[in-house]
C-alpha cells in the first residue's frame, strides 16, 4: 500500500526526532526501581549500560511498529523469506559458479598451509598467521583498542566505562571490548567517509554540471581545475595536516577533494555523452536552454554517473583509510597503523576483512539507492555478465544460456 | 492553420575533413501551403534530412532562407515540432509527462495542459499507458508517444524525419493510419521525410524529390484516399511510382530487389 509522500516524510522526521531526543528522554525519566534500569543520570552525565542500549533500540523499533505496522510486517515477512531462501540460493550459486567457491577455498587453505610452512622468525607475531591465530588470540587482543571513557556532547555526557573494562587503563581484555572497539573505530571511519563523500560528491556534481553550462566558467575553470586534479592525493595528506590539522574538517576536505576530482570529470563526461537527439527533440518542442539543460541533459546524464559514483566511493574508502593511517589516532586506518607498527599481520588481516565488509556494504547500498533513483532505466533481466553473453553469442557451448536460465 | 512555408534559394554546404565541400542542398526553392502533407523523397545522403533540419532550425543554411509566413527560421521552436528517426521519447519521464513536455516548456496552465495531454494520449490510443515508463512500451508505442508530444505543442507545422523507418511493416501501416487520422482532424502542415516511395504514395499530397541536394521534381499526388493496395495498383499510382524511380535513377529491377 503506497502512502502519500507527505506522510512518509513526516514519519521519517518523526522517527529521527524520536530516536535522538524522544526515546532517550523517556528512558531518563524511568524510575530506578524498575529492574532493567541499570543506568544513572547524574549532573548531566548518563552512565551508558547495555540495558539502556537495548531499551533504546526497542524504542527506536517501536516507532515504525506503531505508525507503519503493515510495512513492518511486510518487511519482516520479506526478511524471513530472504533468510529462508539463503541456503538454496547459496547452493544454486555453488552449482552455477563452482570455481568462485573453489578459488576462495584454495586461497584460504593455501594461507593456512603457508602459516605452517613459513619460518616463525624473530618477531612477536607470525608473519603468516593461521586462521586460528587471526580469529583467536589476535581478535581477542583487539579489545585493547577500546579506549573510550565517554563522550561530552555539550548538552549531555555519555559515560561509557560501564560497558566494558578499558585495557588501556588497566582493565582486563573482554569480548565486549573487542566488539565495542571495532564498532567505535568503524563508526568514526564511516562518519568521516560519509562527510567527505557528501561534500565531494555534491561539489563534484555541481562543478561538473556548472562548467558545461556556462562557457565563461569552462574557459576560466579549466586550467586551475586540471592543475588541482594533477596533485597526487597521498601528497596532499601532509599539506592538509599542516593547514587544517588532524581534524574532522581536515579528513573531510581530503576525502572530498579526492571524490571531487573523479566526480567533476565524470559528470562533465556524462553531460557531454547525453545523446543529441534528446536535446534536439526538446528544443523543437519549445524548451529553452535552461529547461533543456535541467530537464533533459541533467536527467539524461544520470545513468552514466552511476559508475563514477561507485568508483568515487571505492576511492573514498582508500582515502579515508590512508588518511587515518598516516595521521589519526582513531578509525580503521589507525587500527591498521597499529598492526603495522606491531608487525602484526593477523591484525592487519582482520582490519582488511572489516574494511572489505564495509566497502561491499556501502557499494551495495549506493547501488540499490541508485537503482531506486533511476527506476526509469531498463532493468537487467538476466544474471549473466556481459562477457558471458558475448561468449554465448560467439558459440561458447551455450554458456550464456546456462547462466541466464539459472 | 495559416502558415505558408517558403524555401528560398536554400543552400547548405558542409566542409569535409579532407577540405572538400559537400553540397547537401543546392538552390532549393519551393512553397508549401497550409495543411499540405508533403513527403520529401530521395536516396540516402541526398539532402532530405538536412532540408528538414534547416526547417527545424537545427541547422543554419549556408545561403538562402526558410520562411514561415514572413519570418525567417533562425532556430528551433515549438511552431515546428519534430518527430525524429531515432527514439527521442525521454526515458526518465512517464508517457504522460513526455506528451506534456512541450506544453510545460511553453508554460501552459496546468488545467489546459492536462486537457491537451489527455486528448492527444487518447488520439494515439495510449490513454491506458499514461503512467507507464517508456521502457515498458513497444517501439511502435514509443513512436506514438513522440507523435503525440509533437502534435500536442500545437504547432502549425510538424516535421517527421523517417519516423517509422525502424518499425516492422504492420506497425508502420498502423502508424500511417494513426498519422493520417490526426492530419485529417488537425490539418497541420506535415513534412515527412522518407526513402520509401510506397510510404510517400500512401501519405502525401505532394512529393518533393531530392537528388544530390537538388530539387528534381515536385509531384502532386492526387490519388483518392484511403490509399489501399487497390488504389496503389492503379495506373496513375504506378505511373507516379515509376516517375520517382526514374528521377532517383533506380531501375525497376533494383526497386524490386530492394
Amino acid at each position: 500500500m503506497n502512502q502519500p509522500a507527505v506522510f512518509r516524510v513526516l514519519f521519517g522526521i518523526g522517527w529521527l526526532v524520536w530516536t535522538v531526543l524522544g526515546a532517550p528522554w523517556l528512558l531518563l525519566q524511568l524510575p530506578e526501581s524498575l529492574f532493567f534500569v541499570t543506568w544513572t543520570y547524574v549532573e548531566g552525565w548518563v552512565t551508558v549500560t547495555w540495558s539502556i542500549i537495548v531499551c533504546w533500540l526497542i524504542l527506536i523499533i517501536a516507532w515504525p511498529v506503531a505508525f507503519r505496522p503493515i510495512q513492518v510486517k511486510d518487511r519482516l515477512v520479506n526478511m524471513g523469506r530472504g533468510i529462508a531462501a539463503g541456503p538454496p540460493l547459496l547452493w544454486a550459486g555453488m552449482r552455477r559458479s563452482p570455481l568462485f567457491f573453489v578459488s576462495w577455498g584454495i586461497l584460504l587453505g593455501a594461507w593456512q598451509l603457508g602459516s605452517y610452512l613459513a619460518p616463525p622468525g624473530a618477531l612477536e607475531h607470525p608473519l603468516v598467521p593461521g586462521w586460528d591465530y587471526v580469529f583467536g588470540d589476535t581478535f581477542f587482543r583487539m579489545s585493547g583498542d577500546w579506549a573510550v571513557r565517554g563522550f561530552d556532547l555539550e548538552f549531555v555526557g555519555l559515560d561509557m566505562t560501564a560497558l566494558a573494562p578499558l585495557p588501556i587503563y588497566g582493565g582486563e581484555a573482554t569480548w565486549p571490548a573487542v566488539f565495542l572497539a571495532i564498532a567505535f573505530h568503524s563508526g568514526v571511519t564511516l562518519f568521516r567517509l560519509l562527510c567527505g563523500m557528501a561534500v565531494g560528491m555534491s561539489l563534484g556534481l555541481l562543478t561538473g554540471l556548472a562548467i558545461p553550462y556556462w562557457p565563461w566558467l569552462r574557459q576560466s575553470a579549466w586550467a586551475p581545475m586540471n592543475f588541482l586534479r594533477m596533485i597526487p592525493l597521498l601528497a596532499a595528506i601532509p599539506w592538509l595536516q599542516f593547514a587544517v590539522g588532524s581534524t574532522l574538517t581536515g579528513i573531510t576536505l581530503y576525502i572530498a577533494f579526492g571524490v571531487w576530482t573523479t566526480m567533476v570529470v565524470a559528470t562533465m563526461n556524462s553531460v557531454a555523452n547525453v545523446p543529441d537527439r534528446y536535446i534536439e527533440s526538446a528544443r523543437t518542442l519549445g524548451a529553452s536552454r535552461p529547461r533543456t539543460y535541467f530537464k533533459v541533459i541533467v536527467p539524461g546524464s544520470i545513468p552514466e554517473l552511476r559508475t563514477a559514483m561507485l568508483l568515487s566511493m571505492g576511492g573514498s574508502w582508500s582515502l579515508a583509510i590512508a588518511a587515518e593511517f598516516l595521521g589519526f589516532p582513531t578509525g580503521l586506518g589507525y587500527m591498521a597503523n597499529v598492526a603495522v607498527q606491531e608487525t602484526n599481520t593477523a591484525r592487519l588481516v582482520i582490519v582488511g576483512f572489516i574494511v572489505a565488509f564495509y566497502s561491499l556494504a556501502t557499494f551495495y547500498l549506493l547501488n540499490e539507492g541508485f537503482k531506486k533513483t533511476v527506476s526509469w532505466m531498463p532493468q537487467r533481466t538476466t544474471k549473466g555478465t556481459d562477457i558471458s553473453k558475448v561468449a554465448g553469442a560467439a558459440g561458447a557451448g551455450g554458456r550464456a544460456e546456462t547462466i541466464e536460465a539459472g | 492553420m495559416s502558415t505558408v512555408v517558403n524555401f528560398e534559394n536554400l543552400w547548405c554546404v558542409f566542409e569535409h575533413r579532407s577540405g572538400q565541400l559537400v553540397h547537401a542542398l543546392e538552390d532549393v526553392n519551393f512553397r508549401v501551403d497550409p495543411g499540405e502533407f508533403v513527403c520529401v523523397v530521395g536516396r540516402s545522403g541526398h539532402g532530405k534530412t538536412t532540408l528538414l533540419r534547416v526547417l527545424a532550425g537545427l541547422q543554419p543554411p549556408t545561403a538562402g532562407a526558410v520562411k514561415l509566413g514572413d519570418t525567417a527560421v533562425t532556430g528551433p521552436g515549438s511552431d515546428r515540432a519534430m518527430v525524429f528517426q531515432q527514439d527521442t521519447v525521454f526515458p526518465w519521464l512517464h508517457v504522460k509527462e513526455n506528451v506534456e513536455f512541450g506544453l510545460r516548456a511553453n508554460k501552459l496552465p496546468e488545467d489546459e495542459r492536462n486537457e491537451i495531454t489527455n486528448y492527444w494520449l487518447q488520439a494515439v490510443g495510449l490513454e491506458e499507458f499514461a503512467d507507464s515508463w517508456p521502457r515498458e512500451l513497444s517501439g511502435g508505442m514509443r513512436k506514438r508517444v513522440a507523435l503525440a508530444s509533437a502534435m500536442a505543442v500545437g504547432s502549425d507545422v510538424v516535421l517527421m524525419d523517417e519516423p517509422f523507418g525502424s518499425l516492422d511493416y504492420f506497425t508502420r501501416r498502423n502508424l500511417h493510419e494513426v498519422l493520417l487520422n490526426l492530419w485529417f482532424e488537425t490539418k497541420k502542415t506535415i513534412f515527412f521525410v522518407t526513402h520509401d516511395i510506397e510510404e510517400a504514395l500512401i501519405l502525401a499530397d505532394r512529393v518533393i524529390l531530392l537528388a544530390e541536394g537538388k530539387l528534381v521534381d515536385d509531384i502532386a499526388v492526387t490519388l483518392p484516399r484511403p490509399r489501399n493496395e487497390d488504389v496503389r495498383a492503379t495506373p496513375e499510382a504506378v505511373g507516379i511510382f515509376k516517375l520517382i524511380l526514374a528521377h532517383l535513377g533506380i531501375t525497376e529491377e533494383e526497386a524490386t530487389q530492394a
